[in-house]
């Protein structure tokens, strides 16, 4: 019975989550750490709820989800688009292929002195770092997904009269789907990720200014709070993403399971 | 209609020697006439098929379809895949595969109502009611049905088969040749079917090509007299029929010992 609900829910996982934050509360109210800088679960959530209704957290998200939002937007373009290219053309491949190499392992926060050298400390340079750093995944699961589509499928395309746009259209990108929402995962959580790395940079909004502000202000029960609302932020978003992916790409699924068996 | 003219095809491999697909092959087929080429395995049949439609160049030689050199894959030409699991759309429902050839433009003017053309031709493989499944939810004998569907519905003036019965179980493989043979029945398409199977390319066919193995060359020629329409019990059992057979079979083997 119980090793049924362990084997098939998820409410093991979650228990654990609960007792671990029982354990904090415990340390805390007894003193065994120092509740001034580990204030206990309650009065975080407490420091939470405040900074929620006063509108100060909503504002600082609201500016930080359009930043996370216009990086990740523009690269999951830019990523499909050039992907396509270099994936489907071979020459373009060859031409890219060394330089792809090159850029990709640079940590994208190595980048920030000169994106503030040429951007300044304004959007421009956070939306551009979110955006080079998301960029990444979404380029190279792209070319994969582009290059590893099955022959047979583009020759099918070519029987039947297809245009060379007709066949990227209706065959490849589809059938490049799944690798291409891959690499869109991943680049969803750099983007988080990056965004409040930014926003610790420079500037006066954003959950990452937040947490940075309420941590030189002393107030550390609201720079808990800003750090257990993104790990909720970063598990609805994820969830959101994979919602949207089994809708839309439940075939893959459903594929792939069968060949499995 | 189609002719095939002292085609040969080899392939370049990497620093080797080219392999020899093609040695040279020339046939003719005329409008409405169901051709069946037997080879053995392994002796060029798909390499032959991929160059009709137009997927690959030939090393040299001619292919003329309705009076036109073939340098690219031509209109009205359509080849039905020996794997033609792999040639369904798994993210297409089956409905919206058949659809497929309407949605581009060569075709696009064939159907004021795509869906409706599609759904006739669903029905007439036998698998209304399957539209809004996917490929992968269906049996390999329903899957081609799809593929066969999909292709009628951009009416064919030619189809190339790719020995398309192929991988299928004995009953579902008759029941397949004679829903082909009823489709050919009503719609005349010229058909040019590649099979491993004498029984399969006499059952079906007006004329039988015979390959040699590969570097492949036509060994034979056979005109198939069995009266239509045709039966898997009385063609079969036909004097006829078993003479063809023998001879095919006589042919094929001599061409195997003198080769090894
Ligand atoms: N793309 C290719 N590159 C090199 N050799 C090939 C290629 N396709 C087929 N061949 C070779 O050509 C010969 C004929 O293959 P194929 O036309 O597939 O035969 P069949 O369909 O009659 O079984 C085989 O020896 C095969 O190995
Ligand atoms: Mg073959």
């Amino acid at each position: 019975m119980v090793l049924k609900i362990l084997r098939e829910t998820r409410l093991g996982g979650a228990t654990i989550v609960i007792l671990l934050l029982l354990t904090w509360e415990v340390f805390s109210r007894l003193s065994l750490v120092d509740p001034l800088y580990v204030p206990t679960v309650t009065s975080i959530l407490e420091a939470l709820w405040s900074v929620l209704r006063s509108g100060e957290l909503p504002g600082h998200y609201a500016a930080s989800l359009v930043r996370a939002g216009m990086g990740y937007g523009l690269a999951t373009l830019c990523g499909i688009v050039f992907g396509t290219v270099i994936g489907y053309a071979l020459i373009a491949y060859n031409l890219t292929e060394p330089l792809v190499e090159l850029l990709r392992p640079v940590p994208s926060t190595a980048l920030i002195p000169l994106a503030i050298l040429f951007l300044g400390i304004g959007d421009e340079m956070k939306v551009f770092i979110v955006a080079w750093a998301s960029f990444w995944p979404i380029l190279l699961n792209t070319i994969d997904g582009v290059r590893s589509v099955d022959r047979l499928l583009v020759d099918t395309a070519l029987t039947f009269g297809s245009e060379r746009r007709e066949i990227v259209r209706k065959i490849i990108l589809p059938a490049a789907a799944p690798q291409i929402a891959t690499g869109m995962r991943v680049s969803l959580a750099l983007a988080l990720i990056l965004t409040v790395v930014v926003e610790m940079i420079s500037g006066n909004n954003g959950i990452g200014f937040f947490i940075l502000d309420s941590e030189r202000a002393f107030r550390i029960k609201e720079m808990f709070a800003g750090t257990f609302s993104l790990a909720v932020v970063g598990y609805l978003l994820n969830r959101l993403f994979i919602t949207a992916d089994s809708y839309l790409l439940g075939w893959h699924r459903g594929l792939t399971s069968k060949e499995q068996r | 209609m189609l002719t095939v003219q002292q085609l040969r095809k080899e392939y370049a491999s990497k620093g080797g020697v080219p392999t020899l697909a093609i040695e040279e092959v020339s046939f003719h087929v005329k409008e409405g006439e169901f051709v069946s080429i037997v080879g053995p395995s392994g002796c060029g049949k798909t390499t032959l098929l991929m160059n009709l439609a137009g997927l690959i160049t030939p090393t040299s030689g001619e292919i003329v379809v309705n009076d036109r050199q073939v340098v690219e894959p031509p209109e009205g030409v359509f080849l039905l895949f020996q794997e033609y699991n792999r040639s369904l759309l798994p993210w297409r429902s089956v409905l919206a595969n058949v659809m497929y050839g309407l949605e581009l433009r060569r075709q696009r003017s064939k159907a004021r109502h795509p869906e409706e053309q599609a759904r006739r031709y669903l029905e007439v493989v036998g698998l209304q009611g399957f539209d809004r499944h996917y490929p992968w939810q269906l049996s390999g004998g329903m899957q081609q049905r799809v593929a066969i569907a999909r292709a009628l519905t951009c009416e064919p003036e030619i189809l190339l088969m790719d020995e398309p019965f192929g991988s299928l179980d004995a009953q579902t493989r008759s029941d397949l040749e004679d829903v082909l043979l009823k489709l050919w029945d009503e719609f005349r398409q010229t058909i040019l079917f590649v099979t491993h199977d004498i029984d399969e390319a006499i059952y079906l066919s007006d004329r039988v090509l015979v390959l040699s193995t590969r570097p492949s060359r036509i060994l034979h020629e056979l005109t198939i007299d069995l009266h239509r329409p045709r039966s898997q019990l009385g063609t079969k059992a036909d004097r006829r029929f078993i003479e063809y057979r023998a001879q095919i079979y006589e042919m094929i083997t001599t061409n195997a010992s003198c080769r090894s």
